[in-house]
């Protein structure tokens, strides 16, 4: 990606000094009456909302909204190589994730920054298993995913709506992905974070010597036909049993995902054939 | 002058002008049956037994053969499918063409005929003088020579009939809907010429003269095209979306039948639609009580 000449930039890790000022306030995961913040129970996912073909230009599209979080993936292909280098037997997947300059509480610079262009490697390496590359031989297919709106689990709506734009476009796949995000902190569990609940949070209540010795954020792909995980990105510090316990939850959601996907899509089969 | 407005929420949701019901939708990953007796046809692949879908679509089984019909694919050419394309690049002895197809089709030099109709070895000036006769962006019918092991397609305009396309308009539509007839050219009386490529990609032009146009489509031509003959290019472009936006089968009586119901109403007004609906219910109706 050309890198922005125009603009004089600090470091990406520098902020703007009011926005340093908004994040030190401490923030309550809980209410009084054990409801999250937006009223959900720690094990409910957001409601969402699917479609498909909503870009014409693109082979197969899909826009998902996950309460607040919105994300919109064109799919382009199988078509020619852009450089032919080298013949290969297998097609290639190329994925490109960007979140909008105006999605997130802190404005995205225009180009992709670190976060994006790990998150589109994680695309790649989540989608790939799912497409049978060996049906289009040198021929590639280009994934566009943009993230219009970031109320928390960006990710895990760019890959959902992934797997439905290319089932939309006709590509074969071996099995559809749905992808869950989960927020571990102190003792408590909570699906699909949101914004608030994803950043980091402050101790609320906790003595000197009690700290919080594991919290981090979890966000599994999975394939639910063939029950396998293709990909997995996890932030933060989690012993390996607080993983194991984690990753089970999400395959509960992950099901859940999975219908809805499913009944969004046959809709759209049904409608247009 | 009026301009019509349509509020996002009252716009007609897809009419169900034909009501029925496909038997059994699949998406990519479900099981479609654990019988091994079946043998395995496009769209479906087998593990642990069982035989599970590749794309979302209809299930479709002939004796023991399962099939999935997915939504959209690429145009899949066969040996002798008429194709209108459009040139994306010039290279070595051949032209790359674009035909709605995974890979780009080529169309050698040694495939097509030269200016005047000469059939000459090409030399080393013809290569060069590729790009004055075809360059990049130019619109071609052509016929499939050839299908390469890997999908490519090689195509060919050996005959004067095929040659670059001008004067007219290019509508896409998709390629499942084009039906395969023994002629793809037709010349409808409401005064247009109409090419139906197998790839979905349809070519509307004015009446082409039978005895004037033996020069393989290489003489420029510039004329303008009168206004009569415009609305006649536009009306029918509208017709052929409308008729592929309900997914109805592409063929000359069909574009026909909607071109004469879409006579009551003027051009703009067939933009609308409600007006569309109703030309291609008419025809639907006109289609079957002619079978």
């Amino acid at each position: 990606m050309p890198v922005d000449r125009m603009r004089i930039c600090g470091p990406e890790e520098t902020r703007h000094p009011l926005v340093l000022e908004l994040c030190g306030r401490p923030v309550r995961l809980f209410q009084d009456d054990g409801t999250r913040l937006d009223g959900r129970s720690a094990d409910q996912i957001r409601p969402m909302f699917m479609k498909c073909g909503v870009i014409s230009h693109a082979q197969g599209s899909a826009y998902i909204e996950m309460d607040r979080t919105k994300a919109i993936c064109a799919v382009y292909g199988p078509r020619e190589f852009g450089k032919r280098e080298d013949f290969s037997i297998k097609g290639r997947l190329t994925c490109e994730f960007k979140f909008a300059t105006f999605s997130c509480k802190i404005r995205r610079q225009q180009q992709q920054d670190a976060e994006e262009k790990e998150f589109s490697q994680i695309l790649l390496q989540s989608l790939s298993p799912a497409v049978c590359l060996h049906k289009f031989p040198k021929a590639q297919v280009d994934i566009y995913v943009m993230v219009l709106e970031n109320d928390g689990s960006a990710l895990s709506a760019a890959l959902t709506c992934g797997s439905l734009a290319l089932a939309d476009a006709g590509i074969e796949m071996y099995d559809m992905v749905v992808a869950c995000s989960v927020k571990h902190y102190c003792k408590s569990t909570l699906m699909d974070p949101s914004a608030s609940e994803e950043s980091e949070l402050e101790p609320e209540g906790t003595s000197t010597e009690e700290k919080p010795a594991e919290t981090g954020l979890l966000t599994v792909a999975y394939m639910p036909s063939l029950n396998q995980l293709p990909g997995m990105l996890q932030t933060g510090e989690m012993s390996i049993a607080t993983t194991k316990q984690v990753n089970s939850k999400r395959a509960v959601d992950c099901c859940v995902l999975r219908v809805l996907l499913k009944r969004n899509l046959l809709q759209f089969i049904a409608v247009s054939s | 002058m009026e301009v019509d407005i349509r509020i996002t929420k009252d716009i007609l949701s897809k009419s169900e002008i034909f009501h029925k019901q496909p038997e059994r939708l699949v998406t990519p990953g479900d099981v479609i049956t654990t019988d091994t007796g079946f043998m395995r046809g496009h769209g479906t692949y087998m593990e642990d037994d069982k035989l599970h879908a590749s794309v979302a679509g209809i299930v479709e089984r002939v004796n023991k053969l399962i099939c999935v019909q997915p939504l959209k694919t690429r145009y899949n050419g066969e040996v002798g499918d008429v194709v209108v394309g459009r040139i994306t690049e010039v290279g070595q002895r051949r032209w790359k063409v674009d035909t709605n197809s995974r890979l780009d089709s080529a169309l050698l030099l040694s495939s097509v005929n030269l200016p005047g109709g000469e059939l000459r070895r090409k030399t080393t000036e013809d290569e060069l003088m590729m790009r004055q006769y075809l360059s990049e962006g130019d619109l071609i019918s052509a016929e499939v020579q050839a299908v390469y092991h890997d999908g490519t397609l090689s195509l060919h305009t050996r005959s004067l009939k095929y040659g670059k396309l001008m004067q007219g308009t290019l509508v896409r539509v998709s390629s499942s809907l084009i039906k395969r007839r023994k002629t793809h050219f037709h010349n409808l009386p409401c005064g247009a010429g109409v090419i139906l490529g197998n790839n979905g990609y349809i070519w509307i032009s004015s009446t082409v003269n039978e005895e004037m146009d033996n020069t393989g489509g290489f003489v420029q031509d510039l004329n303008p095209v009168s206004l009569a003959d415009r609305e006649v290019i536009a009306r029918l472009r509208t017709c052929i979306q409308g008729l592929a936006g309900e997914r109805m089968m592409l063929y000359d009586t069909s574009i026909l039948y909607a071109y004469e119901a879409s006579l009551l109403h003027t051009v703009k007004d067939l933009l609308k639609p409600e007006v569309m609906a109703e030309v291609v219910s008419f025809t639907s109706q006109q289609l079957e009580s002619a079978l």
